[in-house]
């Protein structure tokens, strides 16, 4: 017979012997060691946790601290696969430095942020990390697209998930999300409106459950696309329709459908400039043909309401980190010199490079006839853009010393 | 809104703490004074009662709290459920404390770590549902970003 606590600790030591050779990785960034000291940490905490509930009477004690370490285990694992990861050259390095800044904008914390070249067809963020990390930014890029400069605007979704949770947006949707819920139910006559409260009216209380759950998935990821939009502008738009347009054929209905977020993100990254340009035709987006079970029409009809409040909400906080306004003479300046094969000596901002490489992109891809020719084009942009952004990082680095 | 896990590791540490210190091992029951905060976040702005509502985890509460009693916690009462259990938890500290109910604090300790049991599920549920949904986009071809 093993004992639970020799098991607990069993594991916890052969896990940190992983951790202990990530450590001595290549090209680790600051905020990798950061994060990977944090665990550490946590790991170690674990351990006299383990100690201490085998000393108290009750064995349930014993029991709920093993299953906490085994969950917390499971969980670091998958991190320490992502700060694995974040130490590979694949990396974006480039643009490393510019999305750093940006998140330090938001947060005023330096050496937050996580890169990782992943194994994984979407840019993911996974939205609930353990507790310890909860303020390191974690994006993960698809490895055949980490190294796209026009598709970096994306990552700005992903630092949307953070934004979200680090200030709380959830629990300021939350109260509205079920306002507009009980409309939804009184004008469906699933409910009467006659209780303050939503359990009291209906028999099916894990109804309630499983739809302010999707509600409030559709608005996390409605937050995320006017985040990108808002701060990126047209780039993230541009970005977006390129890694995922005409959509994958099949609708996860914890995200609101492909054709509301095109909407959405294109209504927000053109705001305030003429015209409303996608990069394809809206005909080429067709609706899922399914049926949608009653929580995901519920779902639908509430993250719409609750959409122009999120404009706001999105609007305000990237004012307050000095990220909203965007400076179309900068763009100017910057695409003459890119127009001219030059990487731009002047550039200050990432975000408006890549609007500028995305200009000088699509001026010039419509003119070529020949695939080859748009390869080696695409290529060069790219090649471009990645130099601009290195030189953002030189040229910040030059006034600091 | 405080995570699942975090309100995991607080209930646990509430419970160990309400043991120490009937066994004399905690002077004081600081741990269980910040759990008990940590739910008192209330999520909706003029509720007469303070615990952290969360209509995803309500049949969850039910069930605990029926299980702690004895008996079933009838449904359509959702407002008096949330107020027993905020009662229960808010004057936990000063009935321990003051009144020296050892029997009660014993009970404290158990609720707190049925609480503990409940959030360590529903985080691994959290952490499932997002693996899932991964994975399935990955091999599905969904629009996920």
């Amino acid at each position: 017979m093993q004992s639970l606590e020799w098991m607990a600790f069993d594991r916890i030591k052969h896990f940190e012997r992983q951790l202990a050779k990530i450590k001595t990785s290549d090209f680790i960034r600051k905020s990798t060691e950061s994060a990977l000291k944090v665990i550490e940490c946590a790991i170690d905490a674990l351990r006299g946790d383990i100690e201490e509930a085998s000393t108290l009477g009750d064995k349930s004690y014993l029991s709920q601290k093993s299953i906490t370490v085994n969950q917390k285990l499971f969980s670091f694992t998958n991190y320490l696969g992502i700060l694995l990861r974040s130490t590979n050259t694949r990396n974006c390095f480039e643009a490393y430095f510019s999305f750093s800044n940006i998140v330090e904008q938001l947060t005023g914390h330096k050496d937050v942020l996580i890169i990782s070249s992943e194994w994984d067809a979407s840019p993911f963020y996974i939205q609930q990390p353990p507790e310890v990390l909860k303020n390191f930014f974690f994006i993960g890029f698809p490895a055949f697209a980490s190294r796209n400069a026009l598709l970096l605007p994306l990552a700005a979704h992903e630092i949307g998930h953070a934004i979200w949770r680090l200030n709380e947006v959830e629990g300021q949707v939350y109260t509205t999300a079920e306002y507009f819920l009980n409309e939804y139910l009184m004008e469906n006559k699933k409910i009467s409106g006659s209780h303050k409260s939503l359990f009291d009216q209906i028999d099916d209380e894990e109804f309630l459950g499983r739809t302010l759950t999707l509600i409030l998935s559709q608005t996390q990821e409605i937050f995320c696309d006017l985040f990108g939009a808002y701060l990126f502008k047209k780039s993230y738009s541009y970005a977006f329709e390129q890694y995922l347009a005409p959509g994958f054929g099949k609708r996860d209905v914890a995200y609101p459908s492909f054709e509301r977020r095109i909407k959405y993100i294109r209504e927000a990254a053109f705001e305030g400039s003429d015209g409303n340009k996608g990069l394809i035709d809206d005909s080429l987006l067709r609706p899922s043909m399914r049926s949608l079970s009653s929580e995901a029409a519920a779902a639908d009809f509430v993250a719409t309401k609750i959409h122009d409040s999120l404009c706001g909400v999105v609007k305000k906080i990237l004012a307050e980190a000095n990220l909203l306004e965007y400076s179309s003479e900068e763009e100017i300046k910057i695409f003459s010199c890119l127009k001219s094969g030059v990487p731009p000596y002047v550039a200050t901002s990432a975000i408006v490079v890549l609007n500028a490489t995305w200009k000088l992109y699509l001026d010039g891809i419509n003119l070529l006839d020949d695939v080859d020719e748009r390869h080696k084009f695409s290529a060069f942009i790219n090649n471009l853009c990645m130099k601009s952004l290195e030189i953002i990082e030189y040229n910040k680095l030059e006034e600091s010393i | 809104m405080t995570s699942y896990e975090g309100l995991a590791d607080a209930a646990y540490s509430a419970a160990v703490n309400v043991e120490k210190y009937l066994n004399g091992k905690d002077k004081d029951l600081n741990k269980l004074d910040v759990f008990s905060r940590l739910l008192s976040e209330p999520l909706i702005a003029n509720s007469e009662y303070k615990l952290l509502y969360d209509a995803r985890i309500v049949p969850l509460y039910r069930s605990v709290w029926s299980e702690f009693k004895g008996i079933p916690f009838p449904k359509k009462n959702t407002d008096t459920l949330l107020s027993e259990i905020s009662s229960f938890i808010k004057d936990a500290k000063s009935d321990i404390e003051k009144n020296n109910m050892k029997a009660h604090g014993r009970q404290v300790a158990k609720f707190c770590l049925m609480l503990n049991k409940m959030f360590l599920e529903k985080n691994a549920d959290m952490y499932e549902t997002s693996f899932r949904s991964r994975v399935s986009n990955a091999v599905a071809g969904v629009d996920g970003l």
